[in-house]
């Protein structure tokens, strides 16, 4: 699928800048004797606005001038992105529910399988890693991670 | 002054800021001489791990893994015509020549001489350059570090690829999630939907994370999988050739000296970073050749001059962080981020409010580079073995210090969850073609143009024009406009050079 990116991604970006100026009134209460531009509004306002302004100028360049970056979306390749993804999201849910180290646990027989890792020199590598980064963080730095058990234990 | 020197070499020579020291430049000559694995990288996916340490201890960490990366970048550029750094792709045109010709011991060295006497020379100019340049920001106001932080956005033009309004709103991105959450100034919430994840906003690490090092997992990870059904077959990793003589590689000093001054010129102004800094002072040793025919086919003055310009761009990228907050590329941009993270706001009250540590960093920056020669002299034909190094394992790592590194951020669960979407938004406007560094400008900037903007609006009355009637403001404002006109002409030649 051939996706022109100037067009799409100016109308994507002047529609979700549109879309939070509009929410800016309920999500950004201020008092009304605050001037505007000192006010906790203007910043966020002007990032908007550079968004909305910089989409209508890539449509005009997309239209008019016929200036354009072309991608291709192939979605034997895209899939794979998706399944990343997927596994990140999975990771992150399994981190909340069961803890560090058994999450990575998972991470690593979810990658072994997208990869296709065949080699257990790799594997035990992998393994390895995901111990000593729980174990280096907790005693080395003294950073916390979700213990083992995650949301059930803790 | 001798009493913070004193105090500053009492603090490098202790035993856990060698050790440190000695780890991260090995650790960052293994990362920039993995492709895929960048510098920025590296320097994101360290962050958390200095959170624990002093503040001196951590930078001369984060300074060893920038170092060593930019040398590390060299390894694979020359052995297999792949720059482990952007910084390192004009090192490929002379260094895979060498390689190819049997001499790959003798380009390595070359260019790790190169490399230590080119960041070597720029940290000493940062050391003397940076506190008279810190004199005299110390005047600076509001409206003038609003107009820097602009100057600093600068660095849009050099890294927005084909595009520039791109990046303006990749910038726009950038600016707009660091404004989620609770304003500093009066207290207001913005844009948290009622939802308890926003109301901190989005960390500053937690973003750099999703939308650097997990974005680049998603990008490397796609690629590494087409490439699996057809596998290139391992790199030749045998170095046998001896390396060049030290009496021979002092030959090359006047061509590592012009390069590094070159280097120096271009690192301090933002959006121009190793990679074009290599480029011009490649150019010009050719240009000043007594043999530029040699030149692509594998000469040592190219390797020393690509070398020496893309580290020397370290200590000259410092100038402009130290001393007046304004990162110089993507590197610098996370430095600057780590700097907040560590409770520091680089500019000018640095040299007198942290001297200590600003000059251990100036000095640290010294000893990398001392390190960074023996190691590279003991280690690198043992690094140049981790190119081959399958994607598949390096990629499962890398993930896992993404997730701790964002849980360890502020030990909230949130914060790892965040850089999901984030990543995943990432991806999307990367495939779009919309580079990520505007965006992550945009993160680390954001509070500092609006905490100046909104205090120069107070004591003005609301009045825009404040910044023009400021005479070091406007003329700094002019200089971004002019500065992002000669960047573009600059990125225009540099686009043909490429080619």
């Amino acid at each position: 699928m051939k996706i022109k990116t100037n067009l799409v991604g100016g109308i994507f970006f002047i529609v979700l800048g549109t879309v939070l100026l509009l929410l800016m009134p309920n999500q950004i209460i201020v008092q009304d004797s605050i001037p505007f531009l000192e006010s906790a509004k203007a910043a966020p306002f002007i990032a908007l606005l550079m968004l909305i302004v910089g989409g209508i100028i890539l449509i005009i360049q997309s239209l008019v001038f016929k200036k354009e970056q072309i991608v291709t979306l192939d979605f034997a390749v895209q899939k794979h992105a998706l399944t990343v993804m997927g596994i990140f999201i999975g990771y992150a849910l399994s981190i909340y529910l069961f803890g560090f180290l058994i999450a990575s646990f998972l991470l690593i027989a979810a990658m072994v399988w997208f990869f296709r890792i065949k080699s257990k020199i790799q594997i035990a590598v992998i393994v390895a890693i995901s111990v000593a980064v729980y174990f280096i963080f907790i005693n080395l730095f003294h950073i916390s991670l979700p213990g083992i058990g995650g949301v059930f234990l803790s | 002054m001798s009493d913070i020197f004193t105090l500053v070499f009492a603090e490098l020579v202790s035993v856990p800021n060698f050790l440190i020291a000695v780890g991260s430049v090995l650790l960052g000559i293994i990362i920039g001489c993995i492709p895929g694995l960048t510098v920025t990288l590296g320097i994101i996916l360290f962050v958390p791990l200095t959170y624990g340490m002093d503040t001196i201890t951590a930078f001369i960490g984060l300074l060893g893994i920038y170092v060593g990366g930019c040398y590390g970048g060299s390894i694979s550029a020359i052995l297999i015509n792949t720059p482990g750094t952007n910084s390192a792709l004009a090192t490929t045109l002379d260094g895979y020549p060498m390689a190819q010709a049997g001499r790959k011991n003798k380009a390595l060295s070359i260019s790790l001489f190169s490399s230590v006497l080119g960041g070597f020379l720029a940290a000493v100019v940062l050391l003397f350059a940076a506190p008279p340049i810190a004199r005299v920001a110390l005047r600076f106001r509001s409206p003038e570090y609003f107009a820097l932080a602009i100057f600093g956005m600068t660095v849009i033009a050099g890294v927005s690829n084909e595009n520039i309004v791109k990046g303006l709103m990749s910038a726009a991105v950038g600016l707009f999630i660091s404004f989620l959450g609770l304003e500093s100034l009066s207290g207001t919430l913005r844009y948290t939907f009622d939802t308890i994840l926003l109301f901190a906003g989005v960390g500053l690490l937690p973003a750099l994370i999703g939308f650097i090092a997990l974005n680049q997992v998603i990008i490397k990870s796609v690629s590494y999988k087409l490439e699996i059904d057809s596998p290139e077959g391992s790199v030749d990793d045998t170095i046998a050739d001896p390396p060049v003589k030290f009496f021979d590689l002092l030959k090359l000093v006047p061509t590592v000296v012009k390069s590094t001054i070159i280097a120096i010129i271009i690192g301090v102004m933002p959006g121009a970073g190793g990679d074009i800094a290599s480029f011009v002072a490649y150019n010009e040793a050719r240009r000043s050749s007594k043999h530029p025919e040699r030149f692509g086919k594998g000469t040592s003055e190219g390797v020393a001059a690509a070398e020496s310009a893309n580290n020397a761009v370290v200590g000259s990228a410092l100038i402009p962080l130290l001393t007046l907050g304004i990162p110089g590329d993507g590197v610098t941009a996370v430095l600057l981020g780590a700097f907040i993270l560590h409770g520091l706001i680089p500019g000018p009250k640095l040299f007198t409010d942290q001297a200590v540590i600003t000059y251990s960093i100036i000095i640290g920056l010294i000893f990398c580079n001392v390190i960074l020669y023996v190691l590279g002299r003991l280690f690198t034909k043992q690094v140049a073995k981790v190119i081959n190094l399958p994607y598949g394992v390096l990629g499962v790592c890398i993930i896992f210090f993404c997730f701790a590194g964002a849980f360890a951020n502020s030990g909230n669960i949130n914060e790892m969850f965040l850089i999901v979407p984030i990543a995943i938004l990432a991806y999307g406007m990367h495939l779009f073609g919309f580079s990520i560094v505007p965006i992550m400008l945009g993160l680390i900037l954001g509070p500092i143009l609006e905490e100046n903007f909104t205090r120069s609006m107070i004591v003005s009355d609301g009045n825009l024009l404040i910044f023009f009637t400021e005479p070091i403001s406007c003329g700094i404002l002019i200089f971004s406009v002019v500065f992002t006109y000669l960047v573009m002409r600059m990125n225009k030649k540099m686009a043909v050079v490429h080619q």
